[in-house]
């Protein structure tokens, strides 16, 4: 073994003393232009051994375009924004929710968060160079910076040009402690142990029919508003205990052991058995009608995608607000997204009796009230994967809300082609990335955070107006001020119609910051330009 | 990347980066993610102070990009060895190479791309490259380089870095280190031509430095700085071009044999472990039995190289050599077949007639009888046994080594295990090449009777000014003294500086 420590240090010593770094650039400085684009580290702490084998690869590609002459621009980026830092910071200060926040202050908030993110952006500078990677360590890009961020805005404005950018109702992903959405890409999966519960819906006018379902999130009941059946399967009409029930057929011995596992499972005889199809617009009752007070026309509708027999009882519970599958039904068969949860994470007003409660909490009082009700044919325990906030690590639930997007449906075809037309390595990566694109759905763009690059729409507060006003660079603003809020949140515009408009609270998905890393990272004097290399994980 | 992509779209319509090189995820032993909270973390700080950041580096790089990446404190081990002999070869660089007196610029310069100098150093090249002798060895190094210099070119353009990593790695450890570094040394001290090894090695390791740049950047600029620096007139090594390719160099088929040669020599030295003779001492004769043409051709034409690798005076090819089957019983496979009786089976077929057994054996039956027993394949071992040799196979044939030793080889090994003593006591007295030493070997009547005969051989090699073997020790003032055991011999060694 050789003594690298002292080697290492002497010969970082001497680069730094040389100003060899300096001088290879300059020897190159009539070089062709290699741009590499520097993917950014979260500045959230030291940095992960997985960190410095991705800056190590960067770094050896740059080394080797320099020696072949090459006028390489490497420039190391460092993502400054976002949750990541945010709920450091939460915690620093020791705040457990927004309403904490918004008590301190949106901008004690947010200069804190910006603290946060520039200590660290020194001491992981300082690790890379470590390991010798050369790059333009005194001129770093970061996300937070508002020449950063007045490019980014520069990408909604095109958006909204080419009609890419939309708002709309969406049933997304919600953090309850964070108070924002989240895209399927921030989700983290964990095994949690949940409720699992079968439950009778009464067939109306029939006495004594009931639709049996199943379902491990009890909380989503109240906003229950549809049964789906598929229109192939087959369904009987089963005496059991003096009811009948329906399910599928299939899925009928199931239902029996789990009710009755004791005696190998309840007697249960087959009245009848019928198609699927003949059971749509089944008419049914809420099972806790009289606590929820929601009234709709709840039946069963066909779904040949969402409803399967390897669990359940072949009868799937709807709730258009509470699901992605379920919405999209909901959608298809004109439903009301009935959404009786706030932004906390509790039930609204809309939800009756259980008013006020965090939704998840609620799981045990409404299996109770099944019980009273009668309605309870059987509560069991499921351990199963569920998705957690990728930053809190708190359950999330699925609300439906309303959001700005950008409709990547509409882009995909072009995005598909334009992938065609670089080097890929290794080729499957491309294989893979062509099939994430093709099932990407639109882009969620905000979030209901403070930490961000502010989304730069003001919408005019007057009724019924509807008119918003996208910007695309900080010069529109009516004066300039850091692009951060509280900031940005103080400045309005008036409305055509004369009312005042007012900039939407959210902030961007922290993964737009990285997305615009390639122009938003230029210096002022530097022209558009398409990175010649990228590498990430 | 898939957000870059969809916001180049919406902003220029276009896909804003011209190649993507995905990589894997770092992850521990088990290949699970590897944090703090789950309690398997390695804090880079830690690998950084162990082993450095040029271990560190060498050792992801040399992972498959887009693979995962498993962490493994033997494999960032692994790659630390590897530059210590890296590290080995500088200070062989400081103690070995003298400047020839006035080409060394332009030797410096073969490489470098600086136009103005391109007509003069090509001239100067083409005079030097006509008065350099090269050894076999030579050729084939500077093959090896521009192979590799082609090689590392082509896979940092399609962003293979890993494999970069893993040639480079690959040329210092077997190619400079295990092959060539060790014929030099031979030829060094045998005094063939030692001034090209010394060229050959300033021009390989130069090249080896550039490419290891963008992998290893402070030990490739330390060596640099510690050796090449007086040589040469810029300051750091990323001032440097790339190494140019140059395809006259490469001589595939030179390679090929070296390849083979290679596996002979290793064939070899496990049939010197097999006759229980050491490396250290010389055979007279070994003889590479192959049919195969190439496997002749290169025995052959690097028999050079065999000779010194293999530490032998002769080295003969042929097609076949005369000799005699041998047989033994395999008592694992009697043992389970014949119970108490395997004993008498064993005894039984160590009678046999191992031609007729053999043939019988082979035969359609696939069993034969030995007396009272039934005997199938398994149950017995042949063997080819040359009379004088022993021999071990290797993919194209078998190499035999003469295992008789002459008294004089034998009187030539002793004499070189005395001065491999007297080298390491320099070594200890911390002397350098350059000076000058008295000695004194006293050991009993039947070594020194092997040895007395080549005092002055000892001498030459040891750069002793004065020497003297004798029975009795002799008297030098102030001397640092050693007892050595040399086979069975013990042996007394006195020296002083001069
Ligand atoms: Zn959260
Ligand atoms: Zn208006």
């Amino acid at each position: 073994m050789y003594d690298h420590n002292s080697l290492e240090k002497k010969i970082t010593h001497y680069w730094e003393h040389k100003k060899i770094y300096e001088k290879v650039k300059e020897s190159n400085g009539k070089g062709e232009r290699f741009y590499f684009c520097d993917g950014p580290p979260y500045a959230t702490g030291q940095i992960h051994p997985g960190t410095a084998w991705n800056k190590c690869i960067k770094d050896s590609v740059c080394r080797y375009k320099r020696a072949r002459g090459f006028n390489v621009r490497a420039q190391p980026g460092f993502d400054t924004h976002g949750l990541p830092i945010e709920v450091k910071v939460e915690q620093e200060l020791k705040l457990t929710c927004k309403k904490d926040i918004e008590k301190i202050g949106v901008k004690k908030f947010t200069e804190n968060c910006k603290t946060f993110a520039t200590k660290y952006v020194g001491i992981m500078g300082k690790q890379f160079q470590r390991c010798g990677v050369w790059m333009d360590w005194d001129a770093p890009y970061l996300t937070y910076k508002d020449s950063f961020i007045d490019r980014s805005w520069g990408t909604i404005k095109k958006a909204e040009e080419k009609q890419l950018l939309e708002k709309g109702v969406y049933v997304l992903p919600y953090c309850p402690r964070c108070e924002t959405t989240m895209a399927n890409y921030e989700l983290e999966y964990g095994e949690q142990t949940d409720p699992s519960i079968y439950v009778k819906f009464k067939v109306k006018g029939k006495e004594n029919e009931f639709l049996i379902v199943w379902t491990t999130t009890p909380w989503t009941l109240v906003a229950n508003m549809a049964v789906m059946a598929h229109p192939m399967y087959e369904y009987v009409y089963a005496k059991v205990d003096g009811e009948t029930w329906i399910v599928a057929k299939e899925r009928l011995d199931h239902l029996t052991a789990i009710i009755n596992p004791i005696q190998g499972g309840s007697s249960a005889t087959v009245l009848k058995t019928v198609s699927g199809k003949k059971l749509d617009g089944l008419q049914y009752e809420h099972p806790l009608q009289s606590k929820i007070g929601k009234e709709a026309d709840r039946k069963i509708v066909m779904s040949d995608e969402f409803v399967t027999l390897e669990e359940g009882t072949g009868l799937v519970h709807t709730a258009p607000g509470h699901g992605p599958q379920d919405f999209i039904i909901g959608k298809r068969f004109g439903m009301e997204i009935f959404c009786p949860v706030n932004e906390q994470g509790k039930y609204s007003s809309e939800a009756g009796e259980y008013a006020g409660k965090a939704v998840r909490e609620a799981n045990p009082q409404v299996i109770e009230d099944l019980e009273h009700a009668g309605m309870l044919v059987h509560q069991g325990k499921v351990s199963h994967r569920y998705p957690h906030c990728w930053r809190c690590k708190t359950p999330l639930i699925y609300i439906s809300t309303l959001q700005w997007f950008i409709k990547i449906s509409k882009t995909k075809e072009k995005m598909l082609q334009e992938i065609e037309t670089i080097k890929w390595q290794p080729d499957f990566a491309k294989t893979r990335f062509k099939e994430f694109v093709s099932s990407a759905p639109d882009w969620c763009i905000s979030r209901q955070r403070y930490w961000g690059i502010p989304l730069p729409i003001w919408e005019c507060e007057k009724e019924n107006c509807g008119k918003y006003k996208v910007i695309g660079s900080a010069a529109e603003l009516p004066h300039r001020v850091e692009l951060h809020r509280p900031f940005v949140d103080e400045l309005h515009f008036t409305c055509e119609c004369g009312g005042k408009m007012s900039r939407i609270k959210d902030v961007l998905d922290v993964w737009f910051d990285s997305g615009n890393a390639i122009w938003a990272s230029l210096g002022e004097k530097e022209e558009y330009m398409t990175a010649n290399f990228i590498t990430e994980g | 990347m898939y957000w870059l992509l969809g916001s180049g779209v919406v902003l220029n319509n276009e896909i804003p980066y011209k190649s993507l090189l995905m990589h894997g995820f770092f992850v521990d032993e088990n290949g699970e993610k590897m944090s703090k909270s789950l309690g398997n973390f390695v804090p880079l700080e830690e690998i950084l102070d162990k082993y450095g950041a040029d271990t560190f580096r060498m050792w992801c790089l040399s992972s498959t990009v887009w693979d995962d990446l498993k962490f493994n404190w033997d494999e960032i081990k692994e790659a630390n060895r590897a530059l210590s002999i890296l590290s080995n070869l500088e200070s062989f660089m400081q103690r070995f190479y003298v400047a020839p007196e006035k080409e060394e610029k332009e030797i410096g310069r073969r490489s470098e791309k600086e136009s103005d100098d391109e007509k003069k150093n090509a001239g100067a090249k083409a005079r030097d490259e006509k008065e350099t002798k090269y050894g076999i060895e030579d050729l084939w190094l500077l093959s090896r380089l521009n192979t590799l210099i082609e090689e590392c070119t082509r896979h940092f353009d399609e962003y293979e870095t890993h494999m970069v990593a893993r040639k480079c790695r690959q040329f210092i450890v077997e190619d400079l280190s295990r092959f060539y570094l060790k014929v030099a040394k031979k030829r060094i001290a045998a005094g063939e031509n030692p001034e090209t090894v010394s060229k050959v090695l300033f021009v390989v390791l130069f090249d080896v430095l550039r490419l290891m740049t963008p992998i290893t950047p402070f030990i490739a600029e330390s060596f640099y700085q510690e050796f090449y620096a007086k040589h040469k007139e810029k300051e750091s090594i990323s001032l440097f071009s790339w190494p140019r390719f140059e395809p006259k160099y490469v001589d595939p088929l030179l390679e090929n044999q070296m390849e083979i040669v290679n596996e002979m020599v290793t064939a070899l030295s496990n049939a010197r472990q097999s006759a229980k003779i050491k490396l250290r001492w010389p055979v007279e004769e070994v003889i590479v039995v192959t049919k195969s043409t190439d496997a002749a051709a290169a025995a052959r034409r690097l028999s050079g190289t065999i000779k010194i690798l293999a530490n032998v005076k002769n080295v003969k090819v042929e097609e076949k050599i005369a000799s005699t089957l041998t047989l033994k019983p395999v008592h694992s496979k009697l043992g389970p077949v014949f119970k108490k009786d395997a004993k008498k089976a064993a005894d039984a077929i160590e009678k046999a007639d191992p031609v007729k057994l053999k043939k019988e054996l082979e035969g359609e039956k696939k069993k034969a009888k030995v007396e009272e027993f039934e005997i199938t394949p398994e149950m017995v071992a042949f063997d080819e046994v040359t009379e004088g040799y022993a021999g071990a196979q290797f993919s194209a044939g078998t190499a035999y080594v003469k295992t008789a030793i002459n008294e004089a080889l034998l009187s030539e090994a002793m004499a070189r295990e005395v001065s491999r003593r007297i080298q390491m006591m320099r070594k200890e007295m911390g002397l350098v090449e350059k000076d000058l030493i008295e000695v004194n070997v006293s050991c009993e009547k039947e070594l020194l009777a092997l040895i007395e005969k080549r005092e002055g051989e000892i001498a030459s090699e040891v750069k002793a000014g004065k020497l003297k073997v004798s029975e009795k020790p002799m008297e030098i003032k102030q001397a640092h003294e050693k007892d050595w055991e040399i086979e069975e011999y013990t042996v007394k060694i006195r020296i002083k500086k001069i």
